[in-house]
């Protein structure tokens, strides 16, 4: 049987290879990629920079390399049964199984080659646009303590006393105007001494002005009872901060002490009980946070390329094209709807006509969650151009959940319609 | 039986039509309201841009639109490094919409800035929503007033004024970039090829206009903020020339709204154009104002020094900008400024021991802008107003406080010259006394940093240099 598959896959990979779309992929990902630093526009730093491109770089190679699967499997099934090819296959002891299978195998042995070189392009540039010749070395050691690396969150030890209000939406830390708000962090084991660590925190105000500065005070101290760090600056609420605090030991206990220092327009801060205050520890290299981005997006072409091929068993080639499409479209945008569509408030009148609208509108977006995988989760981009790790477990639900749940899913729906399919009807 | 659903349809296609074109009469007006009507050719374009304008038709507004709503999200979430692209993207998209552009540069500017607590990176989008009208909003769109009028707004206010605190870094980094290529206060009659080229390529600034301003304003101090406020509400003034409908005066309900003639339809606004040439003119004599008050700028990068003080011989020109403006746009809210204006150069004369001129003005003002009751005298208005001063230190601005606290000194500095030591005691402690209510009144750090003024030795050398650099003669403007 694995004979088989192999064999039908091998069939796969040298018609895709001969075919001229395969070389036409190439020069699109190559030309897109590397023509994207002379296209995009920074915020004027060199971090700003890396991480727009590398946002938009693998962005636009996972884009293309998702419609190319889909549109690859949608026709090696299809295009095979218009040809007549698929005849001869059939009448061999092939169960459809095989077929589907050998394809799949086929066409994701092309996406995994596809993205190993926009991988490798993407990499090469980042290094070419960030190499000493061109940044100073400052701009690159801030490079590669926020952007090019693989930070994890580290959370508070559980306090003593419980965050408040309790009970009412999120529980918070609350510091009023010359209040303070302390959390005691364990550095842990895994942490090489000399790595950078920072502090990450975010916080919201009791002013009416969302995003008003706040003057604060944060200081650092250790379990050796020494001072290592201080710094009093207005913050902007709302938004995530991070301050570079000195190495410290692993195993080490770091108290962090915020205090409220705001006279000019006194304000209540609000520190989330859960996520306020963490620490930023590098946790892997951003080389091999890399590859489990690509591994992340490898997860999303498994799946786009058992969806091309279960409709290309089922219909014709521009169907099957179409139906791809209209699902990785739907796909796309349920996350976008959900999110950003969200912010739209209408001026609709009458009202009940509005809250029908919304409701309606509400309601296609929680279904298409519902039969959409949730691509949202596992995106690279989330985690990549912000230095965020990606741990293993996420790359293995991603396979179990892309791959195998929805790809499976597909996979048996593709082979049992394959199977009952009749060949060489004179419609065909 | 197949009839029945023809009839149908073509009768549903029917009511479609009629309702469209009932809706399209209301579309059309709000298109023209809201300036969505891009008729005109975009100039100046790259052949990309100009093909991704046309091709894309009506959808150009509903990728803005997207665009926009990530915008929106990122910038809530503190995310901005993908912020300059997207605001690139958006105004590209939709490139004679001047609300587009201005939002987005004021945005980057005042609203992104304010994220970063350190001076450095808010310099960083202060310059990015700068570069975004100066380089390419107004590129795309050279005749429109409004552009100039927000570009100017961001040197006036965001770099010019005291609102954010990191100012005094935004005003240094300004200085330091002009000066790097003028090489001084002003451009210099035989500047070099690569300078001239900067300025022209890089500043936006061209070489022959800075000569033309200075020669009908001037001359300026080009690293002040001010200046450039000035420069670009002058060039805005000259692109409102060429604009439809800023010629005319307001219709007659005394309202802003100008109309011109559209193809379609005759009712679409051209307020847009007119009202922004008027703010053009109130940017001219608001900037002529400042630089009257502040023009003058003793700037050392090494030494961290950046004090300005005033520019009494600027007067003439600011009156010269507000007579202007108030004969093109003769209304209330001028003539008020205008009054206000010449009641402050009254105090700043009067400090640096000019009162015949002073006295002067006063007359003046009196004459244009009678009082409502009994006139008081000009002894009167002094003292009122210096007393009003040292009440209201808290909400003085600092030009105003430099101006008098300066005055006094250099005061001091003309009767030390001529051996009146007494008097010169006397001028040194009312310079003093000034100073240290104005500080006094700078409770917490933050006001502090802001509205702060040099220390009283800073402003004392600045004095006795003045004093040396100007003729004694009093009448002397």
């Amino acid at each position: 049987m694995l004979t088989r598959i192999i064999a039908i896959s091998g069939l796969t990979l040298r018609t895709a290879i001969r075919s001229r779309v395969f070389a036409l992929l190439i020069a699109m990902v190559v030309i897109c990629i590397a023509g994207l630093p002379l296209a995009i526009k920074g915020d004027g730093t060199a971090a700003g920079q890396a991480q727009l491109f590398m946002h938009y770089a693998f962005g636009l190679a996972v884009f293309l390399l998702s419609i190319a699967a889909a549109w690859a499997a949608a026709g090696a099934v299809s295009l095979e049964v218009s040809g007549r090819q698929m005849h001869v296959l059939v009448t061999k002891p092939v169960h459809a199984a095989e077929i589907w299978l050998g394809k799949w195998l086929g066409l994701m042995t092309i996406n995994l080659v596809m993205l190993g070189l926009a991988g490798g392009l993407m990499y090469g540039l980042l290094r070419w646009t960030t190499r000493s010749a061109v940044l100073s070395a400052g701009d690159r050691a801030s490079l590669r303590e926020e952007v090019l690396t693989a930070h994890s969150l580290v959370t508070p030890e559980p306090p003593a006393a419980k965050p408040v209000p309790p009970g009412v939406g999120r529980a918070m830390f609350v510091v009023p105007p010359a209040g303070t708000q302390s959390w005691s962090f364990r550095v842990p084991e895994r942490v090489n001494p000399g790595d950078a660590i920072f502090l990450q925190f975010q916080f919201a105000t009791s002013r009416i002005e969302r995003q008003m500065p706040v003057t604060g005070s944060w200081l650092i101290g250790a379990d050796d009872a020494q001072p290592r760090f201080s710094t009093q600056r207005s913050f902007t609420p709302n938004v995530s901060h991070a301050l570079k605090l000195p190495p410290a030991r692993p195993g080490q206990r770091l108290m962090v002490t915020y205090k409220n220092t705001e006279t000019a327009t006194p304000a209540t801060v609000l520190f989330a009980a859960d996520a306020g205050a963490r620490l930023l520890i590098r946790e892997s290299s951003f080389e091999s946070n890399f590859i489990r981005a690509l591994l992340l997006a490898l997860a999303r072409l498994a799946f786009f390329t058992a969806l091309g091929l279960t409709a290309g068993a089922l219909f014709s080639f521009p169907v099957a094209v179409f139906t791809a499409f209209a699902f990785l479209l739907i796909t796309g945008l349920s996350g976008w709807a959900g999110t950003e569509s969200m912010m739209i408030e209408g001026d609709l009148a009458p009202a009940w006509l509005a809250h029908l609208l919304d409701a309606a509108t509400r309601g296609v977006i929680h279904v298409a969650h519902g039969i959409t995988p949730p691509l949202a989760r596992f995106e690279p981009l989330n985690f990549l151009p912000v230095g965020a790790f990606i741990p293993w477990t996420l790359v293995g639900a991603a396979w179990g959940i892309l791959a195998l749940a929805y790809g499976g899913g597909l996979a048996v729906l593709g082979i049992w319609m394959f199977s009952r399919r009749e060949m060489g009807l004179a419609a065909n | 039986m197949k009839k029945a659903p023809c009839i149908l349809l073509i009768l549903a296609a029917l009511l479609g039509l009629w309702g469209a074109a009932r809706v399209h009469e209301r579309l059309w007006d709000y298109r023209a309201r809201h300036q969505l009507l891009a008729s005109a050719p975009l100039e100046n374009a790259p052949p990309l841009m100009a093909f991704t304008t046309v091709a894309l038709g009506g959808f150009r507004g509903l990728i803005a639109d997207m665009l926009w709503l990530r915008t929106i999200r990122l910038q809530q979430e503190g995310r901005v490094f993908e912020i300059a692209q997207l605001a690139d993207w958006i105004t590209k998209l939709e490139p004679h919409f001047t609300t587009v552009w201005a939002f987005q540069a004021w945005n980057m500017a005042y609203n992104i800035s304010v994220l970063f607590p350190d001076a450095e990176n808010r310099w960083r989008w202060v310059s990015n929503g700068i570069r975004l009208l100066r380089d390419e909003g107004i590129r795309y769109n050279p005749r429109d007033p409004n552009l100039y009028k927000e570009l100017g707004w961001l040197y006036q206010h965001k770099i010019g004024y005291i609102m954010d605190s990191a100012h005094p870094f935004y005003k240094r980094k300004l200085a330091e970039t002009m000066q790097a290529v003028l090489h001084g206060a002003r451009l210099e009659a035989h500047a070099k090829d690569t300078d001239l080229k900067c300025l022209r390529e890089e500043l936006k600034l061209d070489p022959a206009l800075m000569r033309q301003l200075d020669a009908e304003y001037g001359p300026f101090d080009w690293r002040l903020p001010e200046t450039h406020a000035i420069f670009w509400a002058w060039r805005g003034r000259q692109a409102a020339a060429g604009a439809p409908g800023v010629a005319g005066k307001p219709d007659a309900a005394g309202g802003e709204r100008m109309t011109a003639a559209c193809s379609c339809h005759h009712d679409a606004p051209a307020s847009s154009a007119w009202s922004g040439a008027r703010a053009c003119d109130q940017m001219m004599f608001q900037g002529l104002s400042a630089a009257f008050r502040q023009g003058r700028l003793d700037f050392d990068p090494a030494t961290d020094l950046y004090v300005t003080t005033p520019r009494l011989d600027l007067f003439p020109q600011a009156v010269k900008a507000y007579e202007e403006a108030i004969a093109r746009n003769d209304i209330r809210l001028f003539r008020e400024i205008y009054a206000n204006f010449l009641g402050e150069a009254i105090i700043v004369f009067h400090s640096y021991g000019r009162d015949a001129q002073a006295r002067e003005i006063y007359d003046q003002a009196l004459l244009r802008y009678p009082p409502a009751g009994r006139p008081i005298s000009y002894d009167t208005f002094i003292r009122t107003n210096v007393v009003w001063m040292q009440k209201n230190a808290e909400d003085l601005p600092p030009p105003d406080a430099v101006a008098v606290v300066e005055g006094f000194l250099f005061q001091a500095c003309r009767h030390k010259a001529a051996g009146d030591l007494a008097v010169v005691a006397e001028y040194e402690r009312r310079a003093r006394a000034f100073w240290e209510t104005y500080m006094q009144a700078r409770a917490s750090e933050d006001h502090r940093q802001r509205t702060a003024l040099p220390e009283l030795d800073i402003l004392r050398r600045q004095a006795e240099r003045h004093a040396k650099e100007e003729p004694t003669t009093e009448g002397h403007r």
